[in-house]
């Protein structure tokens, strides 16, 4: 599936929803004038990211840095976390994460959920994170456990620009 | 097919130091030690295989050289500081050998640094074949061989030399091996090749960014990839440092990792390694890579995507790849 992009503007924050592969082939949007407000990059559903694409990302990203607002990264699945964590630059100094997804599964029955943690709630700019790392199985009433490594995916929650 | 990389490193023939040598040395040492406490029975030789393969033996430090044979045919890809080791196994292992056949990616220092070490050239009974896409090669090996680059002059060795010019993306016969030249992306001319012989193809693409990335892009040169059994390919940097390098003409092993995922080809193998990296950065490099590999297979997967399994991994000078 290529990368579909869907550009909505309210005042001056403009809002990017990302959906599908960013790869080679992926064509990142342009914007006719620099974003005033906040530029927020909503990745729900990119739903996968490889190398070629990161080298895409990077120098379109880069090429917003003449912008005048900031720029956040929302509700990033684990694909991204996990690319943000292995390959530096998917996130540079001047972004921020302000909302992205953990994964549970059920080791019992094979159920998994996902639950999306935010800034200023669940976690805060000292990158402490406060959420439950085991629940009740909505399936099978076992053990709904966190299905990543815990200190390898918050690795990205370390860096200047989370 | 068998492949034998002589020199695997990148830019600058790069050996190791004594103060790394010292270091490595204290390490393994202090590894020994360790385990030799926690071990029921132990044997030196058990603990020397277990130790990692940038330790044991480290990544090597001599410049791009390969030794690809088939059959009777030889074939040397690149003459860099490598090709130094070449020679005397060649000539002590088969000095009967009357004929060699060299091709030049280009002529960046480390790829032909090492010509002048390569004794069959000084040999009246041995015929030495040259081949470059080039057409400045007869130029390009003058200027090696010319003082103060270095006190022997081409005249010595020219009768020896044998100078062939090779079409783009044209196959040639040389030997039993069939030799396709295509170019990669790389700040002076550069060609790579794909080298097909009995039923297999080796694609060799050392000296490349990949600035042209997808298979529309590459053109006519992506058929240096497509269905390769073995794909030699650029890691002269970690994924980040290749961010930051743009231009300099060198990629990254998740780069390299895509591009045979999506050209179907079999096996890699990353060489080119940066002259300023030490073993731990390489092998750090290595682990980066084998991260990434792990985590797009599984992401690949969950989007239900074909997950074509890679045999990978980072070059060690002097290993043998049979095809």
């Amino acid at each position: 599936m290529s990368l579909k992009v869907h550009i909505t503007t309210e005042g001056s924050d403009v809002t990017i929803a990302f959906e599908g592969i960013l790869d080679e082939t992926s064509r990142l949007p342009e914007l006719s004038e620099p974003v005033k407000g906040e530029l927020r990059l909503d990745l729900e559903k990119l739903t996968l990211i490889n190398s070629m694409g990161i080298h895409k990302w990077i120098t379109w990203m880069r090429h917003r840095t003449n912008m005048q607002g900031s720029m956040v990264l929302v509700n990033c699945r684990p694909v991204v976390i996990n690319q943000i964590n292995i390959l530096r630059g998917f996130l540079p100094d001047y972004a921020r994460v302000d909302s992205f997804f953990v994964p549970y599964s059920c080791e019992n029955c094979g159920f998994d959920e996902k639950l999306l943690l935010k800034r200023g709630v669940e976690y805060d700019d000292q990158r402490q994170v406060q959420f439950a790392t085991e629940k009740a199985c909505p399936s099978c009433g076992g053990v709904l456990g966190l299905d990543i490594m815990h200190d390898r995916y918050f690795k990205f929650m370390n860096r200047k620009s989370a | 097919m068998r492949v034998k990389l002589w020199g695997v490193r990148g830019s600058l023939p790069t050996p190791l130091s004594p103060a790394h040598l010292r270091e490595r040395i204290e390490w393994v040492i202090g590894e020994f030690e360790r385990r030799k406490k926690s071990w029921q029975t132990f044997k030196t030789a058990d603990f020397v295989a277990d130790l990692p393969a940038h330790v044991s033996g480290g990544y090597g430090g001599n410049t791009a050289c390969a030794e690809v044979t088939h059959a009777k045919s030889r074939l040397i890809i690149d003459a860099g500081s490598g090709i130094r080791a070449f020679s005397e196994n060649v000539l002590t292992t088969s000095p009967q050998t009357s004929e060699f056949h060299i091709y030049f990616t280009h002529f960046h220092w480390d790829h032909v640094i090492g010509l002048p070490f390569f004794a069959p050239i000084y040999m009246k009974n041995k015929i030495v074949n040259c081949y470059a896409v080039h057409d400045n090669l007869e130029a390009a090996l003058r200027t090696i061989f010319r003082k103060p680059n270095f006190p022997v002059p081409y005249e010595v060795v020219e009768n020896q030399l044998r100078i062939h010019r090779l079409e783009p993306r044209q196959p040639a016969k040389i030997g039993g091996f069939t030799l396709t030249p295509y170019q990669l992306d790389h700040p002076d001319p550069c060609w790579g090749a794909r080298i097909e012989a009995g039923g297999k193809s080796l694609a060799w693409a050392v000296d490349t960014e990949c600035t042209r990335i997808t298979h529309e892009e590459l053109g006519e040169d992506a058929k240096l990839y497509t269905n390769s059994d073995l794909l030699v390919f650029d890691a002269q940097y970690s994924f980040d440092e290749a961010l930051e390098k743009i231009n300099w003409g060198h990629a990254s092993g998740p780069i390299g990792i895509d591009l045979a995922m999506r050209e179907s080809v079999k096996r890699v193998i990353f060489m080119h390694h940066d002259p300023a990296a030490s073993d731990d950065t390489i092998r750090a490099a290595e682990e980066q890579t084998r991260v990434y590999y792990d985590e797009i297979l599984r992401a690949r997967k969950q989007a239900g995507l074909k997950t074509p399994e890679l045999d990978w991994h980072f070059a060690h000078e002097g290993e043998t790849i049979q095809l």
